[in-house]
């Protein structure tokens, strides 16, 4: 039996706003879904966890663990400012030890990643750019059903969303 | 450090040109007879040496210099001199601003011969005084316009909240018995059962026909869909780990079950299992459907609220309010637990309000109703439920304490950390605490501050405690994820009769 490509969506408005969004991923039974909620914990399963592809979120919760509380709150404890899905993204690919000190997990690659946000392609292109993700969503009220699986799709299949 | 004053001699031979404020002398037709290095600096003089420079030629329109002499001749009849006269003056390209301190010189026989005087430049002062004025009046403008823009988006609130109450209704018959939000314990066991059915009917319906008339009647690949549909719906709770998101994917299970049926080429299997597949899959999609229903209105009671609370806030200063008069507290107590009773019985948390004395303050009606109603707001979107018989509850409480009522709302759910309260922070405007957001709670981080803001403008203030249940450290990760019993106490000065009585 095939195993199924192991995904994870970084994203703490999955369980309320964003709940249909995440059905069709389930239910089409194709993917080996997982969920973190706010950065501590992406970077805990991150840790023992490899995925195949993996969705952030810009606007995301610290969680506990101090240093990313510490970046939280140097921003005003504002998730619009603290961009801390940006600040992981560098933290996996270019080992940013000024965003944490911690050596982050290995074999990351900016092609296994993706960003699925509010923010306008346009604000964060720089940041993409400077991380070589090419993979990006905006979310929109006009998004498909199956959203979510395009863009592990995409991110799987190494194609331009 | 000299020890001696500075002498009057020292006054007498001071050199007024190193003064740091601008002094002239001109003539009566505004030629330069002396100026100091300052104002040479102000209008790019050289510092040295005579002058043969007009003030005439600076003034940035030619017909004020006539006016500002019509001026100081007046003022000189009324025994006064010019003082703080702003003058627009051009140099070169540059535009300046001064303020001009200006005495006319007579001669013996009283006729005016010129004009003394000092000039302090202004141009940055005034600059920013502008911007200031020009930030103050797009703040304003804002302002109206955030207010109205909330206002139409309150009104698409109340509409989505009428829908949805529709649409509920069409999803009739309710399983959950009201338009409130299931408990867990009861949505899993309505999940459960309907999934369960749904699988057995897919089963079923697997076993209808022989291998000839199954593959004529749907493609391997779906036959291959369905087998899988029913793994994924007699084991959902382990697929789906986040429990929030089992009702939406079943819901989506549901939903494409039908479309399979829909795809069956007709005389080929029994018709009653095929009616028996739709109908199983679209009692759990009608299920599932009434639920996103019911936890959509719940969001929309609680954005409707915070939208609301966020108008007032800021449209407080620009409308025209309300002067203070006496209420009973138990009136604005009760006003506010009417404001929240929609979102309370949607979010199935019941608020105890335990004997309130008849007491009166001297408040603001509108402020107070709204600064009690976000703390209430606040202890309904962060309660957890105790057990799984009783709904969650919020205690309100009050007490005398020193001449002031203390309105204490008491919840049991989500903590606040102590550092949050000794630093503050869940004062600051738009601070969310660090486990508001948990479970998807909407919020905008106004509610406190607004509610302070109000409090200490009526003499009073609000203090927040907040306490875990059980004897785990902070450095804990199981910390934050235990209840926390949370206390927010909003004071207020009693009314003078009732002070006296004290």
């Amino acid at each position: 039996m095939l195993m199924k490509p192991r995904v994870l969506w970084i994203e703490d408005s999955a369980r309320l706003e964003l709940r249909n969004l995440a059905a069709p991923v389930y239910s089409s039974g194709r993917f080996d879904f997982n969920l973190a909620e706010n950065v501590t914990s992406a970077v805990n399963l991150l840790k023992v966890t490899s995925f195949d592809a993996i969705v952030v979120d810009v606007r995301l919760p610290p969680g506990v663990d101090p240093y990313w509380k510490k970046l939280y709150q140097n921003a005003g404890a504002d998730k619009v400012n603290a961009q801390l899905g940006i600040k992981l993204l560098h933290w996996l690919i270019n080992k940013d030890h000024i965003i944490h000190p911690d050596d982050p997990p290995n074999g990351f690659s900016a092609n296994q990643l993706g960003v699925f946000t509010v923010e306008n392609r346009e604000d964060i292109q720089d940041e993409l750019d400077a991380l070589g993700i090419s993979v990006f969503c905006q979310k929109t009220t006009g998004l498909p059903d199956a959203i979510l699986i395009k863009i592990f799709d995409t991110i799987i299949d190494h194609k331009p969303m | 450090m000299p020890d001696k004053p500075p002498s009057l001699d020292q006054f007498e031979h001071f050199d007024f040109r190193e003064l740091p404020i601008g002094v002239y002398m001109t003539s009566l037709n505004g030629q330069f007879i002396v100026c100091n290095k300052t104002i040479r600096r102000m209008l790019e003089l050289p510092l040295e040496g005579s002058l043969n420079v007009n003030i005439n030629d600076y003034y940035a329109d030619a017909s004020h210099r006539k006016m500002a002499i019509e001026q100081a001749l007046k003022l000189a009849e009324q025994g006064r001199s010019v003082e703080r006269d702003i003058l627009h003056l051009k140099v070169g390209d540059r535009d300046i601003y001064v303020e001009d301190y200006c005495q006319i010189i007579f001669n013996a026989e009283g006729h005016t011969m010129g004009f003394v005087g000092c000039m302090v430049d202004i141009t940055s002062d005034l600059e920013s005084r502008r911007r200031e004025r020009e930030l103050r009046e797009r703040v304003e403008e804002l302002r109206f316009d955030i207010g109205r823009i909330l206002h139409a988006n309150n009104t698409t609130l109340v509409m989505m909240n009428e829908t949805l109450k529709s649409t509920a209704r069409v999803l009739e018959p309710n399983p959950f018995g009201s338009l409130s939000v299931p408990l867990s314990e009861e949505l899993e066991r309505i999940l459960d059962e309907n999934a369960r059915h749904l699988a057995n009917s897919i089963t079923r319906f697997i076993q209808a026909g022989d291998d000839d008339r199954r593959n004529k009647a749907l493609s391997e690949g779906m036959w291959k869909e369905l087998t899988v549909k029913v793994n994924l719906l007699e084991h959902y709770k382990e697929n789906i780990a986040v429990e929030e998101l089992r009702a939406p994917t079943l819901g989506d299970v549901a939903y494409e079950i039908i479309q399979i049926s829909h795809a069956v080429a007709s005389g080929f299997l029994p018709r009653e299992s095929i009616r028996d597949l739709q109908q199983s899959a679209f009692q759990l999609e009608r299920i599932t459907a009434l639920y996103d229903a019911l936890k959509t209105r719940d969001a929309v009671f609680q954005m409707e609220y915070t939208l609301q609370s966020l108008r007032d806030y800021v449209t407080a200063d620009v409308r025209t309010t309300a002067k203070k008069a006496k209420f009973t507290v138990k009136y604005l107590i009760d006003q506010a637990v009417r404001r929240l009773t929609g979102f309370s019985q949607s979010s199935r948390v019941n608020i105890d309000v335990r004997d309130v004395p008849t007491v009166e303050v001297h408040v603001n009606e509108r402020e107070i109703v709204r600064a009690l109603g976000n703390l209430l707001h606040n202890a309904i979107k962060y309660s957890w439920r105790r057990d799984k018989i009783k709904p969650s509850w919020v205690s309100i409480r009050t007490s005398i304490k020193g001449h002031k009522i203390h309105i204490e709302f008491e919840n049991w759910g989500v903590g606040i950390s102590q550092e949050e309260i000794e630093q503050e922070l869940v004062f600051q405007l738009g601070y969310r605490g660090q486990l508001s957001t948990e479970r998807g709670r909407l919020g905008t981080g106004i509610g406190l501050t607004d509610a302070r803001r109000v409090a200490q403008s009526h003499g009073g203030d609000v203090v927040v405690e907040s306490k875990p249940t059980k004897p785990v450290p902070e450095h804990d990760p199981e910390y934050f994820n235990q209840p926390f019993l949370t206390k927010v106490t909003l004071y207020l000065p009693l009314e003078e009769k009732f002070r006296r009585e004290l």
